[in-house]
């Protein structure tokens, strides 16, 4: 039994929530008792996070303590030529991080939702898909080749979908739901063609070394590095594959330019945000890019465009949170925002940080989502924040939680938040990759330090209008007409700005908002003690002075790649110039180079003072952008909550709009007007009425031949026999002739 | 392992007996003869249990020494003279004939007593069939080939008026008869000619051995003679396997005879003419490199097969369109097949690599076994559907139906959906197969021409699908009773289907591999 354990644990961990969304799905729909499908479905995720925690931690083999990965077989699933994938599973230490915190939050989850969902029609419908996503989601981070990670990624894209349309009756879900699934297509074709191109370069796909099959990464980690230099986007090689990876990133994480989705994905329940918009699935571009480092390490130009992005879509996404009215729509764009930043470390080569603030930010950002959820619940599926306010009275528990979560997005010191941001920022700066010019980084940091004080800003308005100032759900109605003409004149906002239920609008009298049950309240609590000490795990050398070990860093750092240096690609550089100098044109000095990097790795890790000053002052300067913006969105909300906010922001700079404009109806129209119309009606249709009159006259003369009688079908056969007896014996005669 | 029945060592020469290599034949027949003792012996009632238990127990037993041949034999290759040879061609065809004749007792089980017909009769003239199909895939020689065909079509003759009451299938029965008989007498002639022609200066008489044909070719007396020999041959075996314009005879034939008997015919004496079609043409005027008679008559048949695959495939579908009655429609599409299975057969000719060649016959027979489980399940739904006496074969008879009978008509479907080659189906996969088998020979042309037929054919396979689901129902219907038999035989073509064309490297390999390969697989 133990045996069997040991041997098949990565595959409880992932089919422990199949068998539940089995179950509830099968079972649980006839039983429609709450009680059976919420413990079938914690349960199946209770199971995953303990095994998760077994295989991480165990010792001598646990994924993050051994050096090498855990390796589970199932089966060889597709083998054609050279081509081979397996259903087989990996958890290393990367994967091992993302397996804990995706079942560990996932629980948490699940729980709250156990408080959230209830009492709604599709209780069983809900959790299976809930246990479906988390199997999909563990399918693609402990999936041991990019195919296999490739399905868990449709797959969190169907759960999504489904998830994002869980509400049927209302249209906007469904809306949301297509935009959500349609943007994401256009990052999924770019994830398909990288696997190509990179099963084209390298003969693999797989992540890990087996015994009979090489990996796709440690191939690419020892090809030389690709020049800095647009034309290597299009030449086919590392940089394709890393950009076309990244355009499906761009996608699932929700960044310029397809993020536009995940706002719109609020319309699914609250829990849903939280699990898949906000901690697990919308890191999944982050989990891809840190996982295939090796890539992105030898494709500076990528690199290069992944930093720019992150950064501009941290900042971009943080301006619009500053002015929206919707609670979720103010977390979905701080999500988006956060991401940016990992997104950005990714672009600096501090893989280790983006994963380090995915990590935390799925603890803060799962407890603002449930936090939110909570009020949400407590108001009566109210989500307007205009109508709210002075609500830490009534909520005393949601609201302590959503301080720590408040504090710890904000990066003030302590919380988990802090470490992580404030490293990101700090690589940033101080970053020597080839593939950020030395001006760049101060722009790029520039950025992320005015990303993060409009994050106090906003954060702190949520908090101010949400729980501080004046009660103002109770005079919501008598406002509805004049305090904000707004909603009414956008009337497609400001349906989707209201609550879980259709109608939601007519039946939320004055109410009085009431603190949740304490399945919903204690998720929140755990996640909070997360929020506040999660950090801890990884605090960089420079504040601790060496007492508290960067853990984090340490069980990372070895299995990332290291993205080369400008001096380093300078050597390289010459090196390959030297080799080719002196043997000619043959074999470049890729070996030599992959060794260079390793050594130059361990040398990296020392810490020298004058880095560990700049980079103390480099917190302190974090420190007070945080604080600054907390007084700013302090001292301007607290007396004014309803301020107006700038129409481009709060209308979102009319992104939508301008896609809407350029991209789908032209698609529509060309789609009506060219391929229906034109194409379908005219060439097919067209096409198909020629061949089947053509075809009807055939047939009457084949009718003809075919009248029934024997002597008839004789008489062809005969003629064709003929023909071919003709053929042949003209052949043999000429034989004949020539000898 | 090495015991034989009959005399060995020194009389060797002259009678070399090997009855082991006969032991699939010998088991079918020896069933088909119990079954026919048995149904001397029994009572009416429950005959078609006990007469199709035996045949199905005989065809599984023929199957496992089959197998038992195909991994365990070290002896001999040949017996009786090269009269029967022992190798993969034969092996991989013999399973597929067990195959189709077990669904096609499956099928016919329940049918016989709807009719009223004699069930030990039936079963004993498919268990004869079935022997001779086998036959026809495991002779060397020209004159076994033919007893094999001779074997089977008189079987067949007589299964086809098998209903004597029914005007059509007295019809089809006679028109078939006629038509064979025409067809035997060109192969019989053929075989003849070939024969004369191989004779040699030194007096040495001329041959119907396969193999020695093959040798003989370059040195033949009188070219012309074989020439017209070959093309003799291929009009007897392109009778056989319905390739246009031999195919005259298909359509009123497959029309008018008993459905299930329609299956059989589709799908087994198809393959059966295919497979000594192979054996013929493969073997005895193969591919040679060195210019003379054996290069030329190589590559007249080749050419000529070309033309007849491109016309066979487009006959039959631009035909198969035009239909309104369902069995002859599927008795065109079962032409169109025949010619997808004629480019496989062109590129299994055309190879001049012997690795090649052999991937090129396991495409072909792959193609085969696929297209009788798919086929056999169309005419399993058509059989279900037509009732006695086969009213309902009109395509009109069809409409509405999906909804009042799910599973028949899901059933239907999938195996309309193979034989158009939906990717997931195994026609998909066997069409893969023989048409890039076609690819590799650089026959580009060829391929595409089989391509477009292929999507002409998805109008007339769509058609019956939207018939059945989109349609208002014309007519009164009640949805009929399936009985087990047919269930089952369904059920396995549908999981066929789905299992050839989702998991078909395993079954390829077999096709393939050589015998030590497959004893590995099999763990023995």
């Amino acid at each position: 039994m133990l045996d069997f354990i040991n041997q098949h644990i990565l595959s409880i961990i992932i089919f422990a929530p199949l068998v539940g969304a089995a179950i509830n799905w099968l079972i649980g729909r006839r039983l429609r008792s709450e009680a059976f499908i919420g413990t079938v479905a914690c349960t199946a995720v209770g199971i995953s996070t303990v095994f998760a925690f077994i295989a991480a931690f165990r010792p001598e083999t646990g994924a993050l303590r051994a050096e090498a990965p855990i390796l589970e077989h199932l089966w060889t699933w597709i083998e054609v030529g050279t081509f081979r994938a397996d259903f087989a599973l990996a958890m290393d230490r990367l994967s091992g991080i993302y397996a804990l915190f995706i079942t560990g939050v996932g629980l948490l989850i699940h729980i709250f939702a156990t408080g959230y969902m209830h009492g709604d029609g599709g209780f069983y419908r809900f959790f299976s898909y809930m246990n479906l996503f988390m199997f999909m989601m563990l399918v693609l981070v402990l999936g041991d080749n990019l195919l296999l990670m490739f399905v868990g990624w449709e797959g969190v894209g169907l759960c999504s979908y489904l998830l994002i349309g869980y509400y049927l009756d209302r249209d906007e879900a469904r809306v949301a739901a297509k935009k959500a699934f349609v943007a994401n297509r256009v990052g999924d074709w770019g994830v398909i063609l990288g696997v190509m191109l990179i099963f084209f370069l390298t003969g693999s796909i797989s992540f890990f070394d087996k015994p009979d099959l090489p990996s796709a990464l440690r191939i690419i980690g020892e090809m030389p590095i690709e020049p800095f230099a647009w034309s290597a986007l299009f030449a086919g090689g590392i940089t394709s594959a890393a950009i076309l990876l990244f355009i499906g990133a761009t996608g699932k994480s929700a960044q310029i330019p397809l993020y536009v989705w995940l706002p719109d994905a609020m319309a699914g329940p609250t829990p849903v945000s939280a699990l898949i918009h906000a901690a697990t699935m919308v890191t999944a571009g982050v989990y891809m890019i840190v996982r295939c480092s090796p890539i992105y390490a030898h494709a500076p130009t990528a690199m290069f465009i992944v930093a720019v992005i992150g950064a501009v879509t941290a900042l971009f996404a943080a301006t619009i949170g500053l002015a929206q009215n919707d609670i979720k729509k103010v977390l979905a764009y701080s999500t988006i925002s956060q991401i940016g930043y990992m997104m950005l470390a990714c672009g600096v080569g501090a893989f280790v940080a983006a994963i380090f603030h995915v990590m935390t930010h799925a603890f803060f950002k799962a407890l603002l989502f449930l936090g939110s959820g909570s009020v949400i619940h407590a108001m009566h599926h109210e989500q307007d924040m205009r109508r709210m306010g002075g609500l830490r009275k009534y909520m005393p528990i949601t609201f302590a939680t959503m301080i720590t979560g408040w504090l710890a997005i904000c990066g003030i010191p302590i919380f988990a938040g802090f470490f992580s941001k404030d490293e990101i920022l700090w690589k940033t700066w101080s970053t020597e990759a080839f593939a950020i010019p030395h001006g760049a980084s101060r722009a790029l940091w520039t950025i992320g330090a005015i990303t993060a004080l409009l994050t106090a800003v906003y954060m702190t308005r949520l908090m101010v209008m949400t729980f501080w100032g004046e009660e103002r759900f109770r005079e919501a109605h008598a406002h509805d007409a004049e305090a904000k003409p707004h909603a009414a004149v956008h009337a497609s906002a400001g349906s989707h700005a209201h609550g879980e239920h259709a109608g939601a609008h007519h039946h939320h009298g004055p109410v009085t908002p009431h603190e949740s049950p304490p399945v919903m309240t204690i998720p929140l609590v755990v996640l909070a003690v997360l929020s506040t000490f999660g950090g801890l795990v990884g605090v960089p050398y420079a504040l601790s002075g060496g007492a508290i070990p960067n853990y984090f860093e340490k069980t990372l750092e070895p299995i990332v790649a290291h993205a080369p240096t400008h001096e380093e690609a300078a050597n390289i550089e010459k090196r390959i110039a030297q080799t080719v100098a002196r043997r000619g044109a043959e074999a470049p000095a890729a070996q030599p180079a992959a060794h260079e990097t390793k050594h130059e790795t361990a040398e990296h890790a020392a810490h020298s003072p004058e880095e560990v000053r700049s980079e103390r002052i480099f917190s302190a300067i974090s420190v007070i952008v945080a604080l600054v913006g907390i007084g700013i969105g302090w001292s301007v909300f607290s007396k004014r909550p309803l301020l107006q906010m700038p129409r481009l922001l709060e209308n979102k700079y009319y992104v939508d709009e301008i896609y809407d404009a350029t991209i789908v109806r032209p698609i529509v129209r060309g789609a009506t007007e060219g391929l229906w119309k034109l194409f379908d009606l005219g060439v097919i249709d067209g096409t198909l009425h020629a061949i089947a009159s053509g075809v009807s006259s055939i047939g009457s003369l084949a009718r003809r031949l075919q009248p029934g009688f024997v002597r008839t079908y004789a008489a062809i056969m005969l003629v064709g026999a003929l023909i071919l007896i003709g053929y042949f014996a003209y052949y043999g005669v000429l034989l004949l002739i020539r000898q | 392992m090495n015991i034989y029945f009959g005399l060995q060592t020194a009389t060797q020469q002259f009678a070399d007996v090997n009855l082991w290599l006969l032991m699939p034949e010998l088991i079918v027949a020896s069933a088909g003869v119990l079954v026919m003792l048995v149904d001397a012996f029994t009572k009416r009632l429950d005959q078609r249990w006990l007469t199709g238990g035996i045949s199905l127990i005989g065809l599984v037993a023929a199957a496992v020494s089959c197998v038992w041949l195909w991994t365990s034999w070290t002896g001999p290759t040949e017996a009786f003279f090269g009269m029967i040879v022992l190798d993969r061609l034969r092996l991989s065809f013999t399973l597929v004939f067990l195959v189709v004749s077990a669904l096609s007792v499956l099928l016919s089980m329940i049918w016989v007593e709807w009719e009223r017909l004699p069930a030990g009769e039936f079963h004993a003239l498919l268990l004869f069939a079935t022997a001779g199909m086998m036959l026809m895939a495991s002779g060397g020689d020209l004159v076994m080939i033919f007893l094999g065909l001779e074997l089977l079509s008189i079987s067949t003759y007589v299964m086809a008026g098998f209903r004597r009451t029914d005007v059509r299938s007295n019809e089809a029965s006679m028109k078939y008869f006629i038509l064979g008989s025409f067809s035997s007498a060109f192969l019989l002639y053929g075989t003849a000619l070939v024969y004369g022609a191989t004779a040699m200066a030194n007096g040495t008489p001329g041959t119907t051995n396969i193999r020695e044909i093959a040798q003989r070719l370059d040195t033949a007396l009188y070219p012309p003679l074989l020439f017209a020999g070959a093309a003799m041959l291929l009009i007897g075996f392109g009778f056989k396997v319905a390739t246009a314009p031999f195919h005259v005879w298909t359509p009123d034939v497959y029309e008018g005879a008993p459905t299930p008997v329609t299956a059989f015919m589709a799908a087994g004496p198809k393959a059966a003419g295919f497979a000594s079609f192979m054996r013929v043409f493969l073997f005895g005027f193969p591919f040679v490199v060195a210019a003379g008679t054996a290069q030329r008559l190589h590559s007249a048949w080749i050419a000529v097969l070309v033309v007849l695959a491109v016309i066979t495939m487009t006959v039959g579908n631009t035909a198969a369109i035009l239909q309104s009655n369902v069995k002859r429609m599927l008795a065109y599409s079962s032409i169109a097949h025949a010619g997808y299975v004629l480019v496989g057969l062109v590129a299994a000719g055309a190879a001049s690599d012997l690795g090649q060649r052999n991937e090129a016959i396991a495409a072909v027979v792959f193609y085969l076994l696929v297209y009788s489980i798919m086929t056999l399940g169309a005419f399993a739904v058509v059989t279900i559907l037509a009732r006695s006496g086969d009213r309902r074969t009109e395509i009109e008879d069809y409409n509405g139906i999906g909804f009042d009978s799910p599973w028949l008509a899901f059933a239907f479907s999938v195996s309309l959906l193979s034989l158009l080659g939906v990717p997931l189906t195994a026609g998909f996969m066997g069409k893969v197969m023989v048409f890039s088998a076609a690819l590799d020979q650089g026959y580009v042309g060829l391929v595409v021409v089989a391509v477009l037929n292929t999507v002409v054919s998805a109008y007339y396979y769509l058609r019956l699908i939207v018939v059945m689901f989109f349609r208002e129902r014309s007519g009164a219907w009640n949805a009929p009773l399936v009985p087990a038999s047919m269930a089952i035989a369904l059920a396995l073509t549908v999981v066929g289907i789905f299992y050839l064309g989702i998991f078909p490297g395993r079954v390829i390999e077999v096709f393939q591999a050589s015998p030590s390969v497959i004893s590995r697989l099999l763990g023995t």
